[in-house]
């Protein structure tokens, strides 16, 4: 083990919190002559004493330390850190120790070694930058639990005004990129950086090179998911989040669209334009060896940039200025094959309109058959969802052409499906109303449900490569030809209500399904940055124009099943006769309410005992009901 | 936000609109109460003047402003105690008689009743003939041949079953005549009685004999105490034996300082009410007035609140011109009266109302069957 040499002599530069290591200092242990200097001091006698200062141990505090440190690197003298109290969580990697006597001893040590420093605008500087605004992110946290929360609290108020500006960099080998962000960081170049640190980017004191980083969040969700990833993992992250990007080089040049000035840790700030460039071995440091360990020195000319998760130049101008929202949006050129493939299901094509007909026409054959399993079938081959889901998207993002294109493939596809199966039944000799048609004509809110959820899950198979596009499920749940074979059905029947039962039951299928992938597009970053009003009234319309006939529906389902369960709940006794009610329905026509009742009784019914159970089930009601019934004998 | 707190003011002051208001005319009207306040019905008659007094207190006066006050005379729970009650009530001019006498004692009555037009609303008396004491009787409870045409339908028609065992007491009019209505109803009916014993001389051997036969069914017509004996006894022995109370006896023993709860569980009642109860203001007055007095609520009780409730409506029909006539009109035949548990009407002179077969589960009532 070689033996440890200290300098000579030092001086050592103290503030108002330091002084009382003055004596400390000066009667060190290791032989080396101390002049102590009030920092003040020091700088005012710098011209005089600069030539002959050969080593400085500095304890100051942080608004100082810029300064002195542009003096360390004028006059080429090397300096030795005792932090003062509040800084020991930040320097401790220089020494790794909180113990006085132990960092003294590293801090006079004659080994010195070069590191690097920034110059921004001809300043030095030793703290991070921030240029725009990044809550949470940008400055530091207090620690007390009161302001911490005060802070986190400001900082969730603050999300929301966080608006992209675009950013123009220019590196020193004479890269240009253009992007947008909500703020550019400029590390501090030390691996003990928070953000250094998670983004892995293994800084270097020695390596010649600063590290920007770029954050571009494109909606609150990301950036919420961007502070978790920087405050609640713990270890370094894999990958770059999907709103980070990074450039490391020897010299940036900085311009932003609206901020004005790059603000620093410490309080102070420079204005931009700015330019930052390293100086390379500009200071004389000694530190602990595992300091020098973790900052090892490299030499390397090549620039590194990744910026892949950013906006370009055009999505830049694009969001200039644009405050970002709860839900990610995009531009088209990130999403360029899901958008040909929704254009492509937009179109009409010979093998939709064949599909649609043959589809309607198996689903007409499993209704008059009964059979849900030929019915299940018919769903299958149905074309439908892909021009929904494509008309969904042109919604969201405004697209003109998408949207006409899609409805005129849904109206044709509607219409011909009407058309066929009307003819259908028309042709049969029979118009029995099965049960699978009976199920298909008194839609009610669960079915709006029901179509909400098929929605989510097309748009969401849509959105990933890895899901199979054509998934069973969804096209069973969704669910559209066999309410529009019931409305053909219907129209052969010339059963104006059953038509409209089932037509409004497939609009519901249609306007749930619609919703939901507006919706679920929406969640997953689809929507375009300029909102389209015409949409979203077309969408408000749509929603309101279902929702009042499903309310209504959904209220006579529930009166159907409450008039059902009293009634089977009931037994009767009129003119001492006891009366079961083992069925009954109600029907609604128009106005008119009709009570179906099946009863269950022992002896026989006259027609004065039968008036008296009519009145009895009214009074029950309290409401005027024109009521038939079948009687059943109980042997 | 201030279209919010316009609207939790809006909110505010139409929850304040206070019901019509009635304007006090300072006048009376007394109504004649005989209860069995003594004797062996004692029980039944002070739960009625519970709900009577609760039910008074939620509707003091007529909508004319009139004040309700009671005479209450004890029957001793007596043939002659209540035929004294009523002779002092007619003599100290009643406006109308609520009367929670048992079914014998009201039979015994019949002489005064035809000298009078004085109507007389009865809650506790179930005999069929009751309505045939006079004009102006009115019965307010479901009549025992109501009981016996539920109970024998539930047991053939609901559960199936046709072989039943009834154990009654004799002594007891109500209990012996609904025995013996049921015994000839459920025949016709296609079922057997395998046995119609009376409780008083049964012992357990005999428990034992019945259970053992080929019986599906026990119908227990009798009082509180006897019924829980014989239950017991039952359940001892078999625990599997369905067994079917009759109305209003087993719902005092379910009252919470009556710790037989474990014995009656699973065991059906005919009933008057059945849990939950109605959810609304005047059952939450009414039972906020019995708590205050730490009564709870029992058929009796619902009756007794329900008596006087056709009571208040008949008067308040009948308006400034409150006759014998015109109240006997109106009870004889009202359309639809606001009871605590459900609304009833008055049919002929006999309640039209729900009736129910009511399981006891955790010692609460829990409705089957609804009879309308």
């Amino acid at each position: 083990m070689s033996e440890l040499i200290y300098v000579r002599e030092s001086y050592f530069v103290y503030n108002d919190d330091s002084k009382e290591l003055i004596d400390i200092v000066e009667n060190n242990d290791f032989n080396v002559n101390i002049t102590s200097l009030y920092i003040d001091d020091f700088i005012d006698n710098i011209i005089s004493i600069g030539d002959e200062i050969t080593h400085v141990v500095v304890s100051i505090n942080e608004e100082k330390i810029p300064e002195f440190l542009a003096i360390a690197y004028r006059c080429n003298f090397s300096i030795g850190i005792l932090p003062l109290e509040s800084q020991k969580e930040q320097i401790k990697n220089i020494y790794g120790f909180n113990n006085i006597e132990k960092n003294l001893k590293i801090a006079l040590l004659n080994d010195s070694k070069a590191m690097d420093l920034v110059e921004v605008n001809g300043e030095l500087i030793y703290s991070q930058g921030v240029i725009g605004f990044v809550p949470l992110i940008g400055k530091n946290l207090k620690k007390t639990r009161s302001s911490f929360l005060r802070t986190i609290l400001y900082a969730i108020k603050k999300f929301f005004s966080i608006e992209l500006q675009k950013f123009e960099i220019v590196t020193e080998n004479g890269r240009i990129v253009t992007t947008a962000g909500s703020a550019i960081v400029v590390l501090n170049h030390t691996s003990s950086t928070l953000l250094s640190r998670v983004f892995n980017l293994k800084q270097s004191m020695r390596n010649s090179e600063i590290t920007i980083l770029i954050i571009s969040p494109f909606s609150i969700l990301e950036y919420i998911r961007l502070l978790s990833s920087i405050f609640f993992v713990k270890r370094e992250l894999r990958s770059l989040p999907e709103s980070v990007g990074y450039i490391k080089s020897k010299s940036f040049e900085i311009k932003a669209s609206k901020s004005k000035r790059v603000i620093f840790e410490v309080g102070t700030s420079i204005p931009l334009p700015a330019k930052f460039k390293i100086i390379p071995e500009a200071l004389k440091l000694s530190a602990s060896e595992e300091f020098w360990k973790n900052n090892e020195k490299t030499n390397t000319t090549k620039e590194t940039i990744k910026i892949t998760n950013l906006p370009d130049a055009n999505e830049a101008n694009k969001y200039m200025s644009k405050h970002i929202q709860f839900f990610k949006f995009a531009s088209e050129n990130r999403f360029k094959e899901l958008f040909q493939v929704l254009r492509q299901d937009a179109k009409i094509s010979m093998t939709f309109l064949s599909l649609m007909v043959l589809s309607t026409i198996l689903a007409s054959f499993g209704l008059f058959a009964n059979s849900a399993a030929v019915i299940i079938g018919a769903m299958l081959v149905a074309p439908l969802m892909t021009p929904i889901v494509s008309l969904a998207m042109g919604l969201l993002r405004g697209e003109e052409v998408l949207i006409r294109d899609s409805l005129f493939k849904i109206f044709i596809g509607v219409l011909l499906a009407i058309f066929a199966s009307s003819v259908l039944a028309y042709l049969l000799p029979y118009s029995e109303i099965t049960d699978e048609m009976k199920t298909r004509i008194n839609p009610t809110l669960l079915d709006l449900g029901i179509a909400v959820l098929s929605g989510i899950v097309a748009a969401y198979s849509k959105s990933f490569k890895e899901i199979s596009q054509n998934l069973a499920g969804v096209a069973i749940a969704v669910a559209l030809v066999p309410p529009l074979a019931v409305s053909g059905i219907g129209l052969g029947y010339q059963n104006l209500s059953i038509f409209m039962g089932s037509f409004l039951l497939f609009f519901t299928n249609l306007v749930g399904i619609i919703l939901a992938a507006v919706f679920t597009f929406q969640v997953l970053g689809f929507s375009n940055v300029v909102k389209s009003k015409k949409s979203i009234i077309f969408v408000v319309i749509l929603l309101i124009g279902v929702s009042y006939p499903l309310y209504v529906s959904y209220d006579k389902m529930i009166q159907r099943y409450y008039t059902s369960s009293m009634l089977k709940q009931h037994r009767f006794i009129v003119n001492n006769k006891y009366i079961k009610i083992t069925n009954a329905r109600l029907i609604f026509n128009g106005d008119i309410q009709m009570l179906n009742i099946e009863i269950g009784v022992r002896g026989s019914l006259s027609r004065k005992d039968l008036n008296e159970l009519k009145d009895d089930i009214q009074r029950l009601f309290n409401k005027k009901l024109f009521i038939t019934a079948e009687v059943k004998y109980i042997l | 936000m201030k279209i919010l707190l316009l609207f939790f003011i809006l909110l505010f002051f139409l929850s304040c609109v206070e019901e019509k208001k009635i304007s006090i005319s300072g006048k009376v009207v007394k109504i004649g109460v005989m209860a069995p306040l003594s004797g062996v019905y004692k029980r039944f008659g002070l739960q009625s003047l519970d709900g009577l007094l609760a039910s008074n207190k939620i509707y003091p006066y007529l909508e004319n402003g009139d004040k309700i006050i009671f005479e209450i005379i004890d029957t001793n729970s007596t043939s002659s105690g209540a035929k004294n009650a009523l002779n002092t009530l007619i003599k100290n001019n009643s406006k109308i008689i609520l009367s929670f006498s048992v079914s014998n004692n009201m039979l015994s009555l019949k002489e005064e009743i035809q000298k009078i037009d004085i109507p007389i609303i009865a809650t506790l008396a179930t005999d069929n003939d009751i309505t045939n004491l006079g004009n102006n009787v009115y019965q307010v409870c479901m009549s025992n041949k109501t009981q016996t045409l539920v109970a024998s339908h539930y047991i053939i028609d609901e559960k199936f079953l046709t072989n039943v065992a009834v154990l009654y007491t004799k002594k007891s009019h109500y209990s012996s005549s609904l025995a013996n209505d049921f015994k000839s109803y459920f025949v016709n009916l296609g079922g057997n009685i395998k046995f119609f014993k009376n409780i008083s001389s049964i012992s357990t051997n005999n428990i034992n004999k019945i259970l053992n036969s080929d019986i599906d069914f026990v119908y227990l017509i009798a009082d509180a105490k006897s019924s829980i004996e014989i239950i017991e006894k039952i359940h001892k022995i078999d625990k599997n034996i369905e067994i079917l109370g009759s109305d209003g006896l087993l719902s005092y023993s379910l009252q919470p300082h009556i710790n037989v709860a474990m014995v009656l569980e699973g065991v059906y009642v005919v009933e008057h009410y059945a849990k939950p109860t109605r959810n609304d203001k005047k059952m939450k007055l009414l039972q906020s007035f019995l708590m205050d007095k730490s009564l709870y609520g029992s058929s009796y009780t619902f009756l007794a609140y329900d008596g006087y409730k056709l009571l208040i409506d008949s008067l308040n029909i009948c308006k400034d011109a409150i006759s014998d006539r015109c109240i006997n009109v109106v009870l004889e035949n009202s359309d639809v009266v606001e009871g605590i548990y459900g609304n009833f009407s008055m049919i002929d002179a006999k309640v039209k109302r729900e009736v129910y077969v009511d399981k006891i589960i955790n010692s609460q009532l829990h409705k089957e069957i609804i009879t309308y």
